[in-house]
């Protein structure tokens, strides 16, 4: 297992299109990195260079080490699960698995083994003499993805691996393709444009952006502590609601004021906002970051009248109408909150984002 | 109430399904027949082709009739015809290869000279065993001809007699009489040649031997073998060309298919829709220029040359089946190839051609069955080695009206179309299920 290190890597397309845009990144031994962003942000353009598919314009891929930039695919010691799973129609399951040892030269006795041992552990034993069409599409995938991992390569590519698979079968996968990144401590790159896919496979997720990196970390870096409003508005179901408001002082005192309400920073908000040249934040808070109460209590910013509620058994989505904006709040399952009533909604201010209004980008202590 | 329905429904659905086979069975008939009828005919003789009307069923076999001509030395031998259901007169002599060599070439019957001369002989012991009965028989038979010859007369003068009459309302009384006589008198002709019918069948057996002799089924074709000038060359010459058009525009057109298939570049589709503009233009206004290019190029009167001016045709559409073919295989599958060790040919030769063979046999088949039976061109562009189609043509205009050798020129060259089609059948049948990921 190995190293996978970019460095400036560009991609244009034409003239003045990019497809790719100074992409910096370092993958570790062992770990899985996540590619994530809405489509056409060049996710997919990047991970192809890597794996030699689409010619580099600018920049150089480091794999263990060596620069691999201008070999052909099969000298970089990849592998690659395709989105439409691209298993050879003509080919058995075990020849397809098969294909890239037989061209290693391996020894027959040693291909089987290996065919097996993989095949046992997609669990696509029993299939082995079938031909793909004969396959459903989960299937497909678990061939796919056992001829990649057959060639133990250093590095492990993934195309949106699920996203042709429906709902229920997508997550079942997911949970598979951790364990059996767990048991083959393969170095993976993974790309997808489910967040959710992201969030539970990834050690390190790099969310992207119109060609760039906007933002790389765990789960909760890009959970909790978006770098700017992208980030903060792309991850999350429901994502962070946005509030634009007024940074002013009254009384020696740092105040919030929006359209509906005002309050005052608090803690480390305060130190960060103290900082800040301007007068104008967009405020970013997540759903879960909010707690409705249907009695006033100490630490209670405003009240006000629910417009919708959307159960979802686990939690339920409360809408609150604020003239301008619709704030969405994750709360408990119970007790139910009905539309209409007066609640009183709380922050943890700990939780609280900040982004500069121009640059969009998040205020932070000096 | 549903009942009714349902009953409704059934006969609806009846009706429906019965006009559906009619039309299926119609379609067939359509397609089949003009097939069945060419290759029946290039196992028919000349005597059988020129029967009317022509039967549509292979006989096997032709019955013969041997009769000695009263007063004279010779023999007069008459053939079974099976569409008029009687005995038709060939040839009257007395020499016997003369005979055989006449009965060959009309009926493709191998009668040889001994088989005659036996039958020749047998009907004269039967001629002098029953000469008495036979005689009375004639004799029979002359006088009924005669009372006919009379009742003819008779027929000839009332009908004249009537058309004086006719019209004449003073007459009436003599033209009803008129009348009754004509009828009285063709009755009585149709009872004699009933007569005379009955006596000719009771002295058949007793003037007349018949034989069968099995038919040489392919008898034309060996005739058109060898009355036509270097027919096998041409055969092979025109396997040769057809199957250099075959390499050529699936090597070119396969190739320019891929392009078209795989990558972007600008006038793409309008460079596609061009290709096409070379088969407007009529081959024959194209053959006489090429004559001249072809003879600098000194290709002229040469399979390859040939090959060459089909060839232009041929790529077009080659490239129109094999784009949409490799269109249809997705590049996922050559990027995988490549990613797990092929090199960008390795992937295609291995992974995409074997996707892309029943297109690929497809457009060898057009290309095959279009430059195997090309005539217009090839009579210009040929001069003393022609191609087979040419020669069939030449026959037609050579051997005026012989339908049973140019149907069996026709049969000759269709076989090796129908040949090359069974054998790449399997991979064109693939192509109408799609290539599936």
């Amino acid at each position: 297992m190995a190293t996978l290190k970019l460095k400036n890597l560009s991609k244009r397309y034409g003239k003045t299109v990019w497809g790719a845009k100074d992409i910096n990144l370092e993958v570790q031994d062992k770990e899985f990195i996540v590619l994530l962003g809405p489509s056409g942000c060049g996710k997919t353009t990047t991970m192809r260079m890597i794996a030699g598919l689409e010619e580099v314009t600018e920049g150089i891929i480091y794999i263990d080490e060596r620069d691999v930039t201008f070999l052909p695919p099969r000298k970089r010691d990849i592998s690659m699960v395709f989105q439409s799973y691209a298993v050879w129609p003509h080919l058995n399951v075990f020849d397809n698995i098969a294909f890239p040892l037989r061209l290693k030269k391996l020894q027959t006795s040693e291909i089987e083994k290996r065919v097996k041992d993989v095949s046992d552990l997609t669990k696509i034993g029993e299939y082995l003499q079938r031909f793909p069409r004969q396959l459903s599409g989960g299937q497909r995938q678990r061939v796919a993805l056992a001829r990649a991992l057959v060639v133990q390569p250093k590095v492990f590519l993934m195309d949106e691996p699920l996203s042709n698979l429906d709902a229920k079968l997508r997550v079942k996968m997911r949970t598979e393709m951790k364990a059996i990144h767990k048991k083959t401590q393969a170095t993976t790159v993974f790309v997808t444009h489910d967040q959710a896919e992201a969030m539970s496979m990834a050690d390190r997720i790099v969310v992207m952006k119109e060609g760039s990196i906007v933002q790389m970390g765990t789960t909760d870096d890009v959970y909790f502590d978006c770098e700017d409003m992208f980030v903060a508005g792309f991850i999350g179901t429901p994502p962070t609601n946005f509030l634009s408001m007024e940074l002013t002082q009254k009384d020696g005192k740092m105040l919030l004021v929006s359209s509906a309400f005002s309050f005052e920073p608090i803690g480390e908000n305060h130190n960060t906002l103290k900082a800040f040249q301007g007068d104008r934040v967009i405020m970013g808070v997540r759903p879960e970051s909010m707690q409705v109460h249907k009695e006033k209590t100490p630490d209670s910013v405003f009240s006000r009248e629910v417009m919708v509620t959307e159960p979802q058994g686990s939690h339920q989505i409360v809408a609150i109408d604020l003239d301008d904006k619709i704030l969405k709040i994750v709360a408990p399952p119970f007790p139910k909150i009905e539309p209409g009533e007066i609640v009183h909604i709380a922050f943890e201010h700990e939780r609280l984002m900040f982004f500069a209004p121009e640059t969009e980008k998040r205020i932070r202590k000096e | 109430m549903s009942e009714q329905i349902m009953k409704a429904k059934k006969t609806k659905k009846i009706i429906s399904r019965t006009i559906f086979y009619l039309f299926i069975i119609f379609i067939v008939i359509v397609i089949l027949l003009p097939i069945y009828f060419l290759l029946s005919i290039s196992f028919m003789s000349d005597q059988e082709a020129y029967d009317w009307p022509v039967p549509l069923g292979l006989s096997f076999f032709v019955e013969f009739k041997v009769e000695p001509v009263i007063g004279t030395s010779e023999y007069l031998i008459s053939v079974y015809s099976r569409s008029r259901e009687e005995y038709s007169s060939l040839i009257q002599g007395s020499k016997i290869p003369e005979m055989t060599e006449f009965l060959r070439n009309k009926t493709n019957c191998n009668v040889n000279e001994e088989k005659l001369s036996e039958m020749i002989e047998a009907v004269n012991l039967l001629y002098d065993q029953n000469n008495e009965r036979i005689n009375i028989l004639s004799e029979e038979i002359s006088l009924l001809e005669k009372k006919i010859l009379a009742l003819n007369q008779s027929i000839i003068k009332a009908k004249r007699n009537l058309s004086i009459v006719e019209g004449r309302e003073s007459m009436g009384d003599m033209e009803e009489q008129l009348r009754g006589d004509l009828k009285h008198y063709e009755s009585e002709k149709e009872s004699i040649n009933q007569e005379i019918e009955e006596k000719k069948a009771e002295l058949t057996p007793y003037n007349s031997t018949t034989f069968r002799v099995f038919k040489n089924l392919f008898a034309n074709y060996v005739t058109f073998f060898k009355v036509t000038r270097d027919s096998i060359p041409a055969l092979l010459r025109s396997i040769q060309v057809a199957l250099l058009t075959v390499l050529i525009a699936l090597t070119i057109g396969g190739m320019s298919g891929y392009a078209f298939a795989r990558y972007v570049f600008k006038g793409k589709n309008v460079l596609k829709l061009s290709t096409l503009f070379v088969r407007m233009f009529p081959g024959i206004a194209i053959a006489m220029p090429m004559v001249i290019i072809l003879a600098e190029m000194g290709f002229y009167d040469r399979p390859i040359g040939l090959s060459l001016v089909y060839s232009v045709g041929q790529i077009a559409l080659t490239i129109w089946i094999t784009a949409s073919i490799f269109m249809g295989i997705p590049v996922e599958l050559e990027e995988a190839a490549q990613v797990f060790g092929r090199t960008r040919v390795g992937a295609f030769v291995h992974i995409t051609l074997p996707l892309a063979l029943p297109g690929l046999a497809a457009s060898a088949m057009y290309a095959f069955i279009g430059s195997w039976a090309e005539t217009a061109q090839a009579i210009v562009l040929t001069q003393f080695n022609p191609t087979f189609p040419v020669v069939v043509y030449q026959t037609m205009v050579g051997a005026k009206g012989m339908v049973n050798l140019i149907a069996a020129g026709g049969v000759t060259m269709a076989l090796p179309a129908v040949l090359f089609t069974i054998l790449i059948r399997k991979y064109i049948l693939q192509m109408w299920g799609g290539v599936k990921v």
